[in-house]
Order: structure tokens, then sequence, then C-alpha cells
């Protein structure tokens, strides 16, 4: 065995350190799953939006503005429906007393915003001019969960989402 | 072998495989909440490109790694790695380490970052990564006679850096 040898023998000696259970149940759930389509992957936090990556790319910036709105409108939604069942139900005429009373009290004390990614996959699109261009591409499912404690009244809303990153070719 | 991979099987796989891959990602990232992120996002998609009825390749996975690791390396703005720099007090220990080991693993660990990053690499993926030159060279898209001389290049520099304690 020459130098070279004995001092890689000794670098081996060393093994990785295994990983937090945390992220091997994660891995073991991506492995796991039968789909990753259907894979439910808890991610450890959010990661920022990316910025520009070129000029050619910047029609398809809107798309990253759309998704993240379209889960701000499906919230909006469902508070706004929550509040109006409060107002038709207290303003319906000849109505059940308990109910009017049960109803004009319905009021979300919390609300809990979750997102959990689905699935996350690359993509090739073609650019009006042939050029091609690599997208990014996140399955998130947003949940709200809107609670009345004083009521026990629990709300659920479960809604898919689009996350589209266009990514620099030159990556490869 | 026809069978698909069982859940043990799997398992398994992830045992042997999950600390090398973690390893590496935490070289290529800059905090290890990336590294974590990225080692998880590499093996769903080695794993729905490779199907699922055989393990992916590790040198497939390791290569997924590297460039899921660049992209989030140029997404990131320079406020976020202001930010990740200064969350980064606390160094997370790449190796398993027994008391006698303790010291080794230290030194190790601060030579590897004081390599460059393509000798980085090399060491990593030859040494715990156990991939041949060929795969290697797949990997990083270089030849792999090229992965050959540089490990070759880093091995002497990293016997430089740790001359005192090793062999």
């Amino acid at each position: 065995m020459n130098d070279e040898e004995l001092f890689e023998a000794e670098l081996k000696r060393l093994k990785p350190a295994r990983p937090p259970e945390e992220l091997m149940g994660r891995l073991a759930d991506v492995l796991g799953q039968t789909s990753l389509q259907t894979a439910s992957l808890r991610r450890s936090r959010v990661l920022e939006a990316r910025p520009q990556v070129g000029a050619t790319k910047a029609r398809f910036n809107w798309l990253r503005w759309l998704v993240p709105g379209t889960a701000l409108v499906g919230a909006a939604c469902l508070v706004a429906m929550v509040l109006s069942r409060d107002v038709t139900s207290t303003a319906k005429p000849g109505g059940n007393a308990g109910e009017k009373s049960t109803a004009s009290h319905l009021k979300a004390d919390d609300v809990q915003i979750d997102r959990r990614l689905v699935a996350s996959f690359d993509a090739l699109a073609r650019l009006p001019d042939g050029a091609p261009l690599r997208v990014r591409c996140r399955q998130w499912a947003d949940k709200v969960v809107v609670v009345d404690s004083g009521t026990g009244v629990v709300i659920e809303q479960t809604q898919p989402r689009l996350e589209v990153v266009p990514v620099n070719f030159e990556v490869y | 072998m026809d069978d698909m991979p069982t859940q043990a099987d799997w398992r398994r796989w992830l045992d042997d495989h999950a600390p090398k891959f973690l390893l590496y990602a935490r070289q290529q990232t800059r905090c290890e909440a990336d590294a974590q992120d990225v080692v998880q996002e590499a093996l769903a998609e080695a794993v729905e490109r490779h199907g699922k009825e055989l393990c992916p390749p590790p040198a497939m996975v390791f290569a997924t790694i590297r460039r899921r690791a660049i992209d989030l390396a140029r997404s990131q703005t320079r406020r976020a790695g202001r930010e990740l720099a200064t969350a980064e007090g606390a160094e997370t220990c790449w190796f398993d380490i027994s008391a006698e080991d303790r010291e080794r693993a230290r030194l190790i660990q601060n030579a590897m970052n004081r390599l460059s990053e393509n000798y980085r690499e090399v060491i990593t993926l030859k040494i715990w990564g156990e991939l041949t030159f060929a795969e290697i060279g797949e990997a990083l898209t270089i030849p792999a006679n090229t992965a050959a001389s540089r490990y070759r290049y880093a091995l002497v520099e990293m016997r430089k850096l740790t001359k005192e304690v090793l062999a």
C-alpha cells in the first residue's frame, strides 16, 4: 500500500453522518409512494420565489404571480362565504330564532394556512420563435382551515396550485 | 431482478445511500435546510425519471443533486444569501463520529471546506459516494480521465491540508 492508498483508507474510515430522522421520513415518503402525483411531501420551509432568469423568459413571469394569487383569492372566497352565510342567516325572515342566534355568532377566530408539496418535475416548452424553454413545475396543495371555537365549526378547504418557474438552460 | 422493490428494499437502499447524498448536498448548498430540500427533490426527480421498478443509480441522484443545487444557488437573492450566511453559525457535522474520531472528522471537514469546489466534489463522490471515475465524469459532465486526474490532485491537496494529523 503506497502513501496515497493509505491516505484514501484514512478518509474512508469516516462515514457520512446519517440524515436526521425527519428527513429520512420525507425521503421514505418519496420512495414509498406509488405515484409522485399523489405524494404528499411536507416541506421543512417555504422556498423563496425564484428571480427572473432571462429576458426571453420574462413573458412567463406573470405565472409566478398568478399561482399565489389564485391561492389568495381562494382563501378570500372562503372567508367571504363564511361571512355571507352569517349575514343571510341573520337576515332571513321568519327564520328559527335559535338558528339565527347560532349563525350570527359564527366568527372565525383561527385561520390556518398550510402548503404541501405534492410533486416536483421539470418540463420543456417551446417559445413562439422555436427556442426551448425549460420550466420547473411544482404542484402544491394549499389548505385553509377556518375555525370558530365558540360554535365548534371547522371549515377546511384544499386547493391544488401549480407553480411554474423558468430555469436557465445554461444550468445544464 | 424483475420484481419491483418492496418497502423494505427501498428502506435499505435509503439507509445505504441517503447519508452520501446528504453529505454531497451539504457541500453544494449554503445551508442545511437547502441541502435537505435538494436531496428530497433530487430523489423524487431521479425516481420519476428512472421509473419505480428499480432503485435509481446513485450517480444519477448525485448528478441531479448537483443540478438542483446550481438552480437553487442562482435563484437565491443576495439578501437571502446574507441571511443564510448569518444563520450558518452552528456548523453541521458531515460525518458519523465516535469520540476518538471527532478531531479527525473536524480536521477533514475543515480541509474539505478549504479545497476548491472542483476538488471537493470529486473527492466526495469517489471516497464517500463510492462512484467510479466514469460515473463521476457522467455526474459532473467531464471526461472520466479528467475526473481521475482531478481526484489525484485533490488527494495531494487534502494531504497537505491535513498533514499534521493524518498519515
